[in-house]
């Protein structure tokens, strides 16, 4: 028992995570009340934590230990999904909680914040690691990232001992201030200590694309451009800004959605197999997948993405407002609440096959999936039920992320009765319901695995610097074009002009 | 519900019959989901209600064709095919699984066997769950061993471990694996000392760990005190195991662990349940607590169908938790 792995049980123990101290900066903040602290809690309930976790909440607002763990126990039990609320557990976990109220950009905030580090490798032997989570607003990481340099937070003080840094998104608003960002940041941090993180790589539906096409044998040779047709990723939201609009009308739907999860939820789909199941390995295919999405020249913007802004609408009964109507927000905004665009993949497997892309808010539901619409049959020896002409419905295969996380399949099926109609039908499979049992939230997932220092889910900056080369050009030709927004009511699937850039190709818009 | 004859192909048509009603019937469609047979091997005296609700709740995580097979004291054999169909929470698709439940007298079990045989899923695994050690011994059940790629049985509820850690030893088979429900019931506690052993007051001490006391409630040596002292005598070659038994709490079910102490020189680490379900730890400076829930049949069963593979720690542990069983016992 001189080396922990001898107890380890492999087939019923989950990997163990090292003792550490997380310090939240923004604890007063919206995610930390509704996703951070309910990830921990619940990390806490399946007994993921090491003994004596220890969390450190930092924010400008004056508050005492006690306080801090009575305001996050109510907001625990506000937001725990699926979950039950243990009382008793909760004064376990409560315990390790504490809180340091200060300034950011105050150098003696970083001085109690040392102190307090020092207590709990003490009292709750955390044995100086720690994990910092800049839960803060964006302009906040540069300046919290040097004090934590200048003070020496950065460098552990224990022989094995580390630190690591979360960041939110956005990592920079273009390539160039996102290049910035990370010059300021790895002056303090290595790369391999900072984690940006993307909740949309840590949904289990994201990861169980990786399980679908590579721990199986009969999809991978389909999954190229001989077999595949064209791709449709749909990210919409039924919800507007809801109280978002200062910051979504600088922001916008390419930069907000596509940037980030949705490029990256391509790159799963689409990237090579990685050598092993490694951090780097699956990162390097990821990364080497956005690079080979062309970027569009400015002459192709017009044809290949499309922007729109939803106006106000009556749905349901009630007035609903649009865009430039919502609280917070310039009534003459140019913003885009929806994007769509048109990538193709530079490489071997991809080259030719579009991947649509939208995005929007005020949508008519809340859908994320990921459509691959195959070649049809080279021949169609049977008649479809609907009567003469082609067969309209080639196979499909549909990755839905949320809201209701599974695959499905449509397929040709011969209609019961004389002669041999065919009419499609799908075959389903559910993950919530095939798989009773909770799946984690992405936060639970995501933070567990900064914790064991696993980075596979998290975003690599040579990743965002590609992800920027694609959205860059796309913002530059949009930003110098005056649109006649808005162009799209609240509770449809967008504007006009959409439809008309798969027309152009002879595809249309799946209704998700 | 309906009777059928014995026979598997009727067995099966009912079933059928089942789905095709329910599938007219579900505005939202059934989903039919299937990863293994589950054959369980119960006695009449089983409680029915509690062991359907035990097999429907492990269907959520292992959608599986459950067979009952119940050894009666009379009567004739027969068989029934039922289908459980759960809505989920906000779904619109109802999920369904089905059981097909065989009754037999003792000592007519084989006339039954071919229903067994016929009713199995085809290509999938077959794990057999016998609720008592006796029955999963029965000769008469013999036939059906070499059909499971996994035999659980729970060897908890016996007062004197030797006897029966031997006996599953025997249930043992090259392609077969066994699994002892009172080995899942440590996973938590085995979980909790790994994790102390990575803080940084335990980590690389286990050479200074002289004696590892292992006390519990009631009378006899239960298994789950051999497997315990048998894990860690394991991983820590060399320490002196002390059983402690301590007498029966009304509260507290005979042959539950009450505490585990890990002791040397220079070194304690205390892991103590007291009535609740909390445990208590003290490790050097450390003292904190863990949450037990208590453990229902239907989560432990969902662990072991979770590993359908070799387990290659509990098959180093058995044959070392069966010479604990034959240790000395102190009183207190």
């Amino acid at each position: 028992m001189t080396e922990p792995g001898i107890l380890e049980d492999r087939l019923r123990f989950d990997l163990p995570v090292p003792p550490a101290a997380m310090v939240i900066f923004g604890a007063n903040g919206d995610l930390t009340k509704r996703k951070l602290m309910p990830a921990l809690y619940r990390l806490a309930y399946e007994r993921r934590l090491p003994a004596g976790f220890a969390v450190i909440g930092i924010s400008r607002t004056a508050m005492t230990d006690g306080q801090f763990r009575d305001k996050m126990r109510e907001n625990v039990e506000r937001f725990l999904e699926n979950s039950p609320f243990d009382a008793t557990l909760w004064d376990d976990f409560a315990r390790g909680l504490f809180y340091v109220s200060g300034d950011l950009n105050d150098a003696a905030m970083y001085g109690t914040l040392r102190a307090r580090l020092e207590e709990t490798v003490r009292a709750r032997q955390t044995a100086g690691n720690v994990l910092f989570y800049l839960s803060t607003q964006p302009s906040y990481y540069e300046p919290a990232a040097e004090r934590l340099g200048a003070s020496g937070l950065n460098r552990a003080t224990r022989p094995g001992a580390w630190r690591r840094i979360i960041i939110e998104k956005p990592f920079g608003n273009d390539g160039a201030s996102a290049t910035q960002l990370n010059t300021n940041l790895q002056k303090v941090f290595a790369e391999e200590s900072i984690y940006r993180i993307d909740h949309y790589l840590g949904k289990e539906t994201v990861q169980n694309i990786l399980a679908f096409r590579f721990g199986n044998g009969i999809f991978e040779p389909l999954w190229n451009r001989r077999y595949v047709n064209h791709v449709q990723i749909t990210a919409a939201e039924s919800i507007g800004v809801e109280g978002r609009g200062g910051y979504y009308q600088e922001a916008g739907a390419l930069r907000d959605m596509v940037q980030n999860h949705l490029l990256q939820v391509m790159a799963t789909v689409t990237m090579e197999p990685p050598a092993a199941y490694e951090p780097n390995a699956v990162r390097d295919e990821r990364a080497k997948l956005l690079r080979a999405i062309r970027p569009l020249a400015p002459e192709e913007v017009a044809t290949h993405a499309v922007p729109g802004q939803y106006g106000p609408a009556r749905i349901g009964g009630a007035d609903v407002a649009g865009f430039r109507q919502e609280p917070g927000v310039d009534p003459e905004a140019p913003t885009h609440t929806y994007a769509a665009v048109t990538l193709f993949v530079e490489n071997w497997r991809w080259a030719g096959v579009p991947f649509y892309i939208r995005t929007g808010k005020r949508m008519p539901k809340r859908v994320t999936d990921i459509a691959i619409e195959f070649n049809s049959a080279p021949l169609s020896l049977f008649e479809p039920d609907h009567g003469g002409g082609p067969i309209r419905w080639p196979n499909l295969l549909v990755l839905r992320i949320q809201p209701e996380e599974g695959i499905s399949l449509r397929f040709f099926s011969k209609l019961p009765g004389s002669g041999m109609r065919v009419r499609p039908v799908t075959m389903d499979f559910n993950y919530g319901t095939s798989f009773g049992t909770r799946s984690p939230a992405a936060y639970e997932t995501l933070l567990l695995d900064a914790l064991q220092g696993d980075a596979t889910l998290y975003t690599r900056q040579d990743m965002v610097q590609a992800s920027w080369a694609v959205v860059d050009p796309i913002l530059q030709v949009w930003r110098e074009t005056k649109f006649d927004f808005p162009n799209y009511p609240a509770g449809t699937w967008g504007p006009a002009a959409s439809e008309r850039m798969l027309a152009r190709r002879g595809h249309v818009w799946r209704v998700p | 519900v309906s009777a059928a004859a014995l026979d598997a192909e009727r067995v099966l048509h009912e079933l059928s019959d089942l789905w095709r009603g329910l599938g007219k019937d579900a505005s939202g469609g059934v989903l039919r989901a299937c990863a293994m047979t589950v054959l369980v091997l119960a006695e009449e005296e089983d409680d029915p209600q509690s062991l359907g609700a035990t097999v429907a709740a492990l269907m959520r995580e292992h959608p599986s064709r459950a067979i009952l097979l119940r050894r009666t004291g009379a009567g004739e054999p027969e068989a029934r095919a039922t289908v459980q169909c759960w809505l989920p929470f906000g779904g619109r698709t109802q999920i369904c699984s089905e059981q097909i439940e065989i009754l037999a007298p003792r000592g007519r079990v084989g006339e039954v066997l071919p229903v067994v045989f016929g009713t199995l899923v085809a290509d999938l695994p077959v794990v057999i769950w016998a609720t008592r050690l006796a029955t999963a011994m029965a000769s008469e059940i013999k036939p059906l061993l070499a059909l499971a790629e996994k035999f659980v049985v729970d060897t908890s509820g016996v007062l004197e471990a030797g006897e029966a850690l031997a006996a599953l030893e025997r249930l043992r088979g090259a392609r077969r694996t066994v699994a002892d429900l009172a080995w899942t019931r440590i996973t938590r506690w085995r979980e909790v000392v790994r994790s102390l052993f990575n803080t940084p007051s335990c980590r690389g001490r286990s050479a200074e760990i002289e004696t590892t006391e292992v006390e519990w409630n009631g009378a006899g040596v239960p298994s789950v005190a051999c497997y315990l002292a048998a894990w860690l005598s394991r991983c820590c070659p060399g320490t002196r195991t002390a059983f402690r038994r301590a007498s029966a709490e009304t509260e507290a079910p005979e042959g539950r662990l009450r505490s585990l102490r890990l002791r040397g020189p220079d070194f304690d680490l205390r892991l103590e349940r007291p009535a609740g379900p909390g445990v208590d730890i003290a490790a050097g400076e450390l003292a904190t607590r863990a949450i037990f829930l208590p453990h229902d049949p239907a989560d432990l069963l969902r662990e072991e169908l979770s590993i359908l593979g070799r387990d290659v720690e509990f098959e180093a542990v058995l044959p070392l938790a069966k010479t604990m069983a034959t240790l000395p016992v102190e009183e207190v």
